[in-house]
């Protein structure tokens, strides 16, 4: 299976030169429009998001996160950095959990 | 819940009893569960942060030599190149189960035949972005097996916390709640009975004395 990767222009072009095919997203929409195509398309075992398209469809990602076996979705920061004010894991899982980890 | 809608009878206080055996043997089995994927959860959380850190200053890196590489080649030069680049990463995704959670365990082979363009003509820039890209890759495959058995596990958890919740909380004590007055009400019952023989039998012995 294949990897792909969604997001800005800088990240496609970066994994497009280690032979990864990818879509630019810019709108929400085209986000969704995006993850759906990718959900449909056979062979792909990971789909490469970068943090700042994933956010505004949280709800949409988590779906496909949760629901489906394959592909895996994995979240990167962009060129720009990881998003401000993101929560780290410690801290979801935490309060998922409970406070006693 | 049930308590105002049950008969007193013996057979309905049976049937609660065994019912409450029921949710208690539950009660115990889900608490185990919980505890398991908590101990797995554990064992995640650290793996998983040290793997994300370990990707994103990769991420930061290799961004770092692309913003070079488009400087030197320009954004249009890169992307004719990206098609002669024979590389193929190849990702095998098999998955085991915890407690009824599919763990994903990804594979990931990076096959290449380099070189894939003429030195002389590219900047140093490229060779610097695709070797940092080509590193990454196989630290992403292990960075989504952990997460996302990390955020599977720990919604699983979730779940069997609200269920032993449940449980524990509402339908334990509802059921031992019923039982008692259940219990309360034939003994009630049992002693009007006892009151009442006793009064027939010093009633029949006045009649005969």
């Amino acid at each position: 299976m294949r990897f792909f990767v969604i997001g800005d222009a800088e990240t496609v072009l970066g994994f497009s030169l280690v032979g990864i095919r990818g879509r630019v997203v810019a709108t929400p929409d085209e986000t969704r429009e995006a993850l759906s195509d990718a959900f449909r398309t056979e062979g792909l075992g990971i789909i490469i998001l970068t943090e700042r398209v994933a956010e505004p469809v949280r709800s949409e990602v988590n779906r496909y996160l949760y629901t489906t076996r394959f592909p895996l979705i994995i979240e990167i920061p962009d060129r720009l950095g990881p998003l401000k004010g993101r929560r780290s894991i410690r801290d979801m899982i935490r309060s998922a959990v409970g406070v006693h980890l | 819940m049930a308590r105002y809608r049950v008969v007193p009878t013996k057979t309905n206080l049976s049937r609660l009893k065994r019912d409450l055996g029921f949710a208690d043997e539950g009660y115990s089995l889900l608490e185990q569960k919980r505890q398991i994927l908590v101990v797995e959860l554990m064992g995640l959380i650290d793996k998983t942060a040290d793997a994300q850190e370990k990707v994103e200053s990769e991420l930061a890196e290799a961004f770092e030599a692309l913003k070079k590489a488009v400087m030197a080649m320009g954004r249009q030069g890169l992307s004719e190149l990206a098609p002669a680049v024979n590389l193929n990463a190849e990702i095998e995704i098999g998955f085991r189960r915890i407690m009824g959670v599919n763990i994903p365990k990804v594979e990931i082979n990076v096959k290449d035949n380099p070189p894939y363009f003429s030195l002389g003509e590219t900047s140093i820039w490229v060779d610097e972005t695709i070797s940092r890209f080509r590193g990454i890759l196989v630290d992403l495959g292990s960075l989504a097996e952990l997460r996302i058995s990390l955020m599977r596990l720990s919604q699983e958890v979730q779940k069997t916390v609200r269920r032993v919740n449940a449980l524990e909380k509402i339908a334990i004590p509802d059921y031992r709640e019923s039982i008692k007055y259940i219990e309360d009400t034939l003994e009630e019952i049992e002693r009007d009975t006892f009151a009442t023989l006793k009064l027939v039998k010093e009633r029949l012995e006045k009649r005969k004395g």
